[in-house]
């Protein structure tokens, strides 16, 4: 029964999509009903998977049919233990209460039913690639969702000026289909180097089995690691994947333009799945390199842990960094996703580097991807709603909108509060406990890194949320405002219940953090050491909790009173600041400009490869194309030429010449016996007589 | 030299003035006649040869009769052929008749 | 249940299509084409039977004594291997006749206008049908022939009826073009006759299954590698390249599925003939075969993103894409040899689809630049989709076949062990992602953004009829089908290549 349901998460999403062209031809609220219920239905068979949780003994479970059997072996089948448990939940059910807000925010959409198609699409994806049992088929759902992703973030595909995001006026506009067309080669980019390295180890184990993986490593590891340089070479390529899926450093520049989408798509696949699937990922290889390193004695497996953690801690400053100054609304949180992200990889690759915080590093990682995605899903929910309401993607453009949006004021504020991680939030005992094992581990540079990220991300928070909806309120909010019919006010019904229940998810989970981390740690406790055999050693802090909580706090308040003071009280002026100091402004260009990186990427890769491709089509093709179909021809005509001419002057002038003399000379001369003289012929014809006579008459 | 010998050598005269006659005569007409001589030196060659020898005498006279008849019947042809020639090429010089050459 | 010459009749019943239609062409008139399609659904139904027949279990062989004295007998085979190509190979050709109904007319109207209302016209409908049935058989008979002499008859075949095709129907510059190609044909057939001949001198027959007694014969270097040189310009491999751009840019797109077909069918024929009897002689070749078609992929793919013309785009995408199927029979593990050869079925599947989404833009508009198309998803949706999952076809994302296809080739390309598969292997998969970004850019730059002025004022540009988009739509259900359910190709092949691997 258990796996059943497993399976029956995916099939509904797929009936989902069959089902909806159908419906659509019934009426539009058929359908918009239709599509919610299919993925209510998968929410509610997800939830129906957590009693397993409970009684972990019994896990993983798994359920198989051969899709492969030659000449590789790759079986389709579905794999509950832990961590797809969770991951599967939180999809599952954070999709279906953005389906509900989806049903007031695309109200009146010309493309409607093919929105429905794709996210049901999405969501059937996403849950086939945390569900899936084998490396290959959490690939396919790996491309899939990568295609869903696509279509969702070029969905205004006709490019239309009030989609366009970038900007503002003189700064580049990015349009919706060319972000579609990057989010999709940029992710690609990492997944061809992570089937690379799937199939790598497909090489050395013989399976593509997660599961099998586990238990064979014995066998192959040893093996892979004869060869110098192999394992780092895997981890390089396997990492890849999830950089990419997780807009992580250096393949992170997708994300910002992927806010072209549809908001709810934001919520979707930025807060909720898509790239969450990447940290997913990376918690699913632990137990692989964990076991190389600590239990097989090879050295080079702790490369993995280490490219992770330093990833995730460049990212999480970097992307920070960017969301101190950006003014779209929406980049500010892809910025704080991509950011956060990097703190759940931070967490996820301290849990190999000493063996008693595996699991608490495992446990943090996968503590903070539930609590990121509830609050950041109504986060991006509530944005929607704003943007909407304020006509503009520009923070600039709103202020003092509290009045208007009292609700979404406080849903976007208790969300605001948990990304900064006040307590009792669930942000706040999530990134406690990243910080915690990452001073557990010894590793300062990091701790350090992390500290500072937690700092920007207060001021960077409170600095959107302020400039929303307190202040003053813009030129841009006045003149919408003074319009008839405006709409500067909460949206649909869907949307506020949808943003609603996000919220009260947020405070439950809040209230009740400290038993979920610790019914987590218990669990993974249970998979990583008894169901696996993981050795670890019993934790004993070497820090005490009350120390990390002080830093975090401490780099809270250090985030949140400047933040306050600027865009808040208005006691000091940002203005001002901008125009005394130069470094302010220097720092401030770089920043925007975010640090370069996509400017760079786009002149490198994309200009760079479309002028590599211009020289091949022009330089090199028509060269080698003229060498072979020109000058060879024109080689061969010059050839025939010749022959042609040896053939006229050569044989036919021999020929010609002798028959002229054989005609004239000797001709001629003959032709003079026969003068027409009757007399000569008769006397030639006596004289000849008389000798044949006289010849007859000698013999 | 006996008589035999006298008269064949007279035959052989007569060929050689007919044989020069032919080539050298300008007119069609000398080559007629000189063909006339060929004949009559055949001729008296055959005479000549019937009577001294011990063939029968009858032999030769006949061979002389045939020999004259059918120089007569030649000379006929001859003549009509000359006078065809003579209407058409309005000359009767040999050495003027001369469209058959190579 | 299965007729006795099952093999024979799905050869030559297109033939005698091809001479019906000759011979009635004018009482038949503009249902010449729809005859063309009901031969290729007969025949499409004997395959069928074949295919269940086989996968049962035993190959199907039929021998035709054509003369007692000397011994003259044509023998045909079908085995997994081939039948699989038989099929799909069948399947797209029937796709293509059915597509081709409507747009012969625009060709016609292109080309000949002076014809038209009269009997020119069917006179050329017609012509272009009774040429077009020629090529399942070529296909049909490539696939089936067991000996060599029978798979260069219908290489030629193939050849021949393709000029006259393009030279009847062709774009621009259509007669040198068609020249070009014939010569090019005939050029690859020379080197491969060459390669027969040295067989022949060496084992005495023609038959593949005698071609493993000459293994181990200095001489089997030569046949190899002048085999291969006419294969690799019939692949269209760097260097020997030049022709696909022009020949697949400027032939009537309605066979262009086809072309590439013929194209890549090299592919199977390296595998039948030389590396599954000369197994041994061939390693040597490998490593340099793999080394090419890196290159030719990445070369291709470039070539492709620079291009303008809508039908250069897919002509310069097949250089890359046969260049995956000898990368993976040049690999020489089982699994790279299957996934290369699966991987053939797919490309020539999903190059159908993009060729022809590429000629129902050109059959609208007509409209050949980029520079002047642009947001057409507005005015044609569906033909925005079928575009889009050609090029998905063509870049190996699931859930079609090719995405199998590659995982297969590249987990046999890896399965070498030797630092060359590694490095190879990750440059191919790099590769892979050009073509991944050339799907998606050229997406965008035809149907995606704004409309411009003058195509939004043209109200003859709408999705095209039905018996252009079935077809279609029928063949990206079959890779998806396979997509997802890839054993059943897998399984095909196994008797004839995991078999014969592991034997060696």
């Amino acid at each position: 029964m258990d796996t059943q349901l497993a399976w029956l998460c995916l099939i509904f999403p797929l009936i989902g999509v069959l089902l909806t062209p159908i419906l659509a031809r019934i009426s539009t609220q058929v359908m918009n009903f239709g599509a919610v219920f299919f993925s209510f239905l998968t929410a509610v068979m997800a939830v129906m998977m957590l009693p397993l949780l409970f009684s972990v003994e019994r896990l993983p479970l798994e359920s198989t049919f051969v899709w492969l059997h030659t000449p590789i072996q790759v079986s389709f089948g579905v794999l509950l233990d832990p961590l797809s448990i969770i991951v599967a939940n939180v999809v599952a059910v954070i999709s279906f209460f953005i389906m509900v807000y989806c049903v007031g925010y695309m109200k009146g959409d010309p493309g409607i039913m093919r929105f429905w198609m794709l996210m049901n699409a999405f969501i059937g994806s996403m849950l086939l690639l945390v569900l899936a049992n084998n490396l290959i088929i959490i690939f396919i759902g790996w491309k899939l969702v990568g295609l869903c992703s696509y279509g969702l973030i070029g969905f205004y595909y006709r490019d239309e000026k009030q989609y366009w995001i970038g900007g503002p006026a003189p700064y580049k506009f990015d349009v919706p289909s060319a972000c579609g067309v990057k989010a999709f080669i940029v992710t690609s980019v990492g997944d061809m180097l992570m089937l690379g390295g799937i199939l790598i180890i497909y090489f050395y184990a013989g399976t593509f089995n997660v599961l099998e993986l586990y238990q064979t490593a014995p066998e192959w590891i040893p093996t892979m690691a004869a060869t110098p340089g192999m394992i780092i070479l895997v981890s390089i390529l396997l990492i890849a994947g999830p950089v990419g899926k997780s807009a992580q450093f250096p393949l992170h520049e997708w994300l910002p333009e992927a806010m072209s989408g549809p908001g709810p798509v934001s919520a979707l696949i930025h807060a909720a799945t898509m790239v969450k699937s990447g940290v997913f990922l990376i918690a699913r290889f632990i137990p692989i390199f964990y076991y190389g390193y600590w239990m097989g004695g090879v050295e080079e497996a702790m490369y993995f842990f280490i490219i992770v953690a330093w990833i995730g801690a460049i990212t999480a400053f970097l992307a920070a960094s960017q969301g101190l100054v950006a003014t779209e609304l929406k980049k500010i949180l892809a910025f704080s996703t991509v950011s956060q992200i990097g703190f759940m990889m931070l967490a996820l690759g301290v849990a190999g580097f000493a063996q008693d915080i595996l699991v608490k590093g495992y446990m943090a990682g996968t503590f903070h991807l539930i609590s990121h995605a509830v609050f950041k899903a109504c986060l991006f929910l509530c944005a929607g709603t704003v943007i909407h309401a304020a006509h503009s993607i520009y923070i600039t453009d709103m202020g003092a909108m509290r009045k208007y949006l009292p609700y979404t004021w406080i849903f976007m504020g208790l969300a605001t509060l948990s990304l900064i991680g006040v307590p009792p939030l669930p942000g706040f005992w999530s990134k406690e406990a990243v910080l915690m094992v990452t001073l557990e581990s010894h590793h300062y540079a990091l701790f350090t890194i992390a500290v500072v990220t937690v700092v920007f991300t207060a001021f960077y928070s409170t600095r959107y949320f302020a400039m929303m909806f307190h202040g003053r309120a813009s030129v841009h909010i006045n003149k919408e405002t003074r319009k008839p019919h405006h709409h500067v006010g909460e949206g649909y019904f869907p949307q506020t219940f949808a943003c609603g229940a996000l919220a009260v998810g947020i405070v439950v989970l809040g209230l009740f953090g400290p038993m979920v981390e610790h019914s987590l740690y218990g669990l993974f406790n249970y998979k990583l050491v008894e169901g696996l055999g993981l050795s670890t050693v019993t934790h004993v802090p070497d820090f005490s909790t009350l120390l990390v909580v002080a830093f975090s706090v401490g780099g809270v308040l250090i985030g949140v009173v400047p933040a306050y003071l600027l865009y808040y009280s208005r006691t000091w002026d940002a203005n001002a600041i901008y125009e005394n100091s130069r470094i302010v402004r220097m720092v401030h260009t770089f920043l925007w400009n975010r640090w370069y990186i996509n400017s760079f990427y786009n002149l490198v890769f994309v200009s760079g490869f479309m002028a590599i491709a211009r020289a091949v089509a022009f330089r090199i093709e028509v060269l080698v194309d003229g060498l072979i179909q020109r000058i060879l021809p024109a080689g061969v005509y010059g050839l025939s030429r010749f022959s042609v001419w040896f053939d006229q002057k050569g044989i036919d002038g021999v020929l010609d010449g002798t028959a002229h003399h054989v005609q004239n000379s000797a001709g001629g001369t003959l032709s003079r016996v026969q003068s027409g003289k009757i007399q000569e012929y008769l006397a030639l014809a006596v004289i000849i007589a008389l000798i044949i006579s006289g010849l007859v008459w000698l013999i | 030299m006996s008589v035999m010998t006298i008269y064949h050598l007279v035959a052989i005269f007569l060929l050689c003035l007919g044989i020069f006659g032919i080539a050298y005569r300008r007119t069609l007409i000398g080559i007629v006649l000189g063909i006339e001589l060929i004949l009559n030196g055949a001729g008296l060659s055959i005479m000549a040869s019937a009577q001294l020898t011990p063939a029968p005498n009858e032999l030769g006279q006949v061979g002389a009769l045939l020999v004259m008849g059918i120089a007569a019947a030649e000379a006929t042809l001859l003549l009509a052929i000359l006078l065809v020639v003579s209407r058409r090429f309005k000359n009767v010089e040999a050495r003027n008749l001369i469209t058959m050459r190579g | 249940m299965m007729p006795s010459t099952i093999l024979l009749q799905i050869i030559f019943v297109p033939a005698l299509a091809a001479l019906l239609i000759l011979l009635f062409r004018f009482q038949l008139g503009k249902k010449s084409g729809w005859l063309a399609v009901l031969s290729l659904v007969y025949t499409m139904v004997l395959l069928l039977m074949a295919l269940f027949h086989i996968h049962g279990g035993d190959p199907i062989q039929e021998n035709y004594q054509i003369l007692q004295n000397p011994d003259i007998s044509v023998t045909l085979i079908a085995d997994g291997l081939s039948i699989a190509v038989a099929l799909i190979c069948n399947l797209l050709c029937l796709a293509l006749g059915t597509y081709s109904i409507k747009y012969i007319y625009h060709r016609i109207e292109v080309l000949y206008p002076e014809t038209l209302g009269n009997k020119g016209e069917t006179s050329y409908y017609a012509c272009f049908f009774y040429l077009f049935l020629f090529f399942p058989v070529g296909f049909m008979g490539v696939s089936f022939a067991s000996d060599l002499v029978l798979m260069y008859f219908f290489l030629e075949v193939l050849t021949l009826f393709l000029f006259f095709l393009m030279a009847y129907f062709g774009y621009y510059e259509r007669v040198w073009v068609a020249v070009m190609c014939l010569i090019w044909g005939i050029f690859s057939a020379l080197f491969f006759l060459a390669a027969v001949a040295i067989i022949y001198s060496q084992t005495g027959s023609f038959q593949f299954d005698q071609i493993h007694t000459m293994a181990g014969d200095p001489l089997a270097f030569w046949v190899i590698l002048l085999a291969l040189i006419g294969f690799i310009a019939k692949l269209a491999i760097v260097p020997l390249h030049v022709w696909m751009p022009w020949v697949h840019a400027e032939h009537p797109t309605c066979i262009a599925g086809l072309l590439a077909v013929y194209a890549n069918i090299a592919a199977y024929i390296v595998v039948r003939m030389l590396i599954l009897p000369l197994w041994d002689d061939f390693q040597v070749f490998g490593p340099p075969i793999m080394i090419l078609a890196v290159i030719t992929m990445i070369y291709g793919s470039l070539l492709t993103l620079a291009q303008t013309d809508m039908k250069r785009i897919p002509a310069c995408s097949t250089i890359s894409q046969s260049a995956y199927s000898m990368l993976g029979i040049g690999a020489l593990t089982a699994a790279s040899i299957e996934g290369g050869l699966f991987f053939f079925l797919s490309h020539i599947m999903g190059k159908t689809v993009f060729f022809s989404t590429c000629g129902i833009v050109v059959y609208m508009t007509h409209i050949r630049n980029l520079k002047y198309l642009g947001g057409l998803g507005a005015k044609m949706p569906i033909t925005a989709i079928l575009f889009l999952c050609g090029g998905l076809m063509l870049a190996g994302i699931p859930p079609f076949s090719s995405f199998a296809a590659e995982v297969v080739m590249f987990a046999g390309i890896f399965e070498r062990g030797d630092t060359l598969g590694l490095v190879v292997g990750i440059i191919g998969l790099m590769a892979i992602l050009l073509t991944i970004s050339y799907a998606v850019h050229f997406t965008r730059k035809i149907f995606f953004g704004p409309l411009p002025e003058k195509l939004a004022k043209n109200n003859h540009i709408k999705d095209p009829p039905w018996s252009m988009l079935a077809p279609l739509i029928l063949i990206i259900l079959v890779s998806a089908f396979l997509g997802l359910y890839p054993t059943l190709v897998m399984e095909l092949f196994e008797p004839v290549i995991s078999a014969a691997v592991a034997n060696m």
